[in-house]
């Protein structure tokens, strides 16, 4: 079983001028999740600091898929709302979902406090490891935040 | 107040679709969204009017709907579930609706702030036609003395948003007994032809929201049509090559 209070994750220092908090020790997409790589292969997947400080308090949050269901990159996993706004988390990486933090149902503003620990989303198992490489690295992230403008990769097709 | 984004293309369509169901709106609607997510077109905004539809947002509770499925098909309203937040809410003749899909990617300030532009869209049209709403705290949308008169909703996929507020002009306001507004049980709507005492043309409403909405999030609209719409998102689905 996941357990972030293992470890709460070391910060990047040098934020490039980001506002937002960016964890050092994982992995990042361009719509503001991250990816952490666990234990034997498995991946942990939740928001970013900065999605978190966009959406506000968050008052929902529901899961599009169940443990034991086979996720596909590009469709979307959960729904997070706050404020009359619905967002779409979509999957990043194609795998297996192993664990969802069903917690967060009843408590979503968990998402607000602990963005990259006890607000994790799901535990996978890739299935297509190569999609880990599409994923951006923690100082780039921070960098796109700051100067705040869209990636340049190309829009990836769902 | 924020007002609009700093350095973003103020290139903007406007597609006025006139009276066009739901499930169609909806359908071309999440295509523009898909495009705009590729960069295929400017931000859009959408103006219509659905026939008699009641909308389940994603944190709807079916029991705010107080007819049964075989009563509203008896009375001709059509339910649909969607994406958007928010609630339960109803559309019918009457009432303009206006959507936004727009690119919100490079927003670095809470999303909160974009609504809260919306809803400043609205209360600017509405004092116009000289309608003195207000915004009332953890129920989004706009009131008058407790009475809603525009609703609002939003969905954001990809970064890229849809869904938006429904304004009602002259709609049946008896219409809106069939649901608990917003979940808000006891609530009524009101309408601007209600509240003055008069009818408004409703085209003349969507043209004031159209031009409000360039001044709030200072944009320059140019006109497309629905047929245009259609054509740009059936040329971008074809493959290229062949």
């Amino acid at each position: 079983v996941y357990s972030p209070f293992d470890s709460y994750p070391p910060l990047l220092e040098e934020r490039y001028g980001c506002t937002a908090s960016v964890a050092a020790d994982r992995w990042y997409t361009d719509d503001h999740l991250w990816v952490k790589e666990w234990e034997e292969g498995k991946i942990v997947i939740g928001i970013t600091d900065k999605m978190q400080s966009l959406l506000s308090t968050v008052t929902y949050c529901g899961f599009m898929f169940e443990e034991e269901m086979v996720a596909d990159r590009g469709a979307i996993f959960a729904a997070v709302g706050a404020y009359k706004l619905s967002t779409d988390i979509i999957v990043p990486v194609s795998g297996k979902v192993l664990q969802i933090n069903t917690a967060l149902r009843t408590f979503p503003y968990v998402l607000n406090a602990f963005p990259y620990s006890e607000g994790w989303l799901a535990v996978m198992m890739p299935t297509r490891t190569q999609e880990m490489g599409d994923l951006i690295g923690p100082h780039y992230y921070a960098y796109l935040q700051a100067v705040n403008i869209p990636p340049t990769v190309p829009p990836k097709r769902s | 107040m924020s007002m609009g984004d700093v350095g973003q293309d103020p290139k903007t369509l406007l597609g006025r679709l006139g009276l066009i169901p739901f499930e169609q709106a909806m359908a071309l609607e999440e295509r523009l969204r898909r495009l705009r997510y590729e960069r295929g077109i400017p931000d859009t905004i959408l103006i219509m009017e659905h026939p008699p539809t009641i909308t389940m947002g994603r944190f709807g509770q079916t029991d705010n709907i107080l007819l049964s499925p075989e009563e509203l098909d008896r009375r001709g309203i059509a339910l649909a579930h969607t994406n958007r937040g928010g609630d339960v809410t109803i559309h019918t003749r009457g009432q303009l609706v206006f959507h936004v899909v727009m690119d919100l990617r490079c927003r670095n300030s809470p999303l909160r702030g974009f609504i809260t532009d919306l809803e400043e869209v609205a209360l600017r049209t509405l004092a116009y036609y000289g309608v003195v709403a207000g915004r009332w705290d953890e129920h989004p949308g706009l009131w008058v003395e407790g009475r809603q008169v525009v609703a609002i909703g939003l969905h954001l996929g990809q970064g890229i948003s849809s869904h938006g507020l429904s304004l009602n002009v002259d709609p049946d306001l008896s219409t809106f007994g069939v649901i608990n507004l917003c979940g808000l049980p006891g609530r009524e709507a009101t309408s601007i032809a209600r509240e003055l005492g008069y009818p408004v043309d409703i085209k003349h409403v969507a043209r004031t929201l159209a031009a409000t909405f360039a001044e709030v999030f200072r944009r320059e609209l140019t006109p497309v049509s629905l047929a245009n719409l259609t054509k740009r998102v059936a040329g971008a689905a074809t493959p290229k090559g062949i």
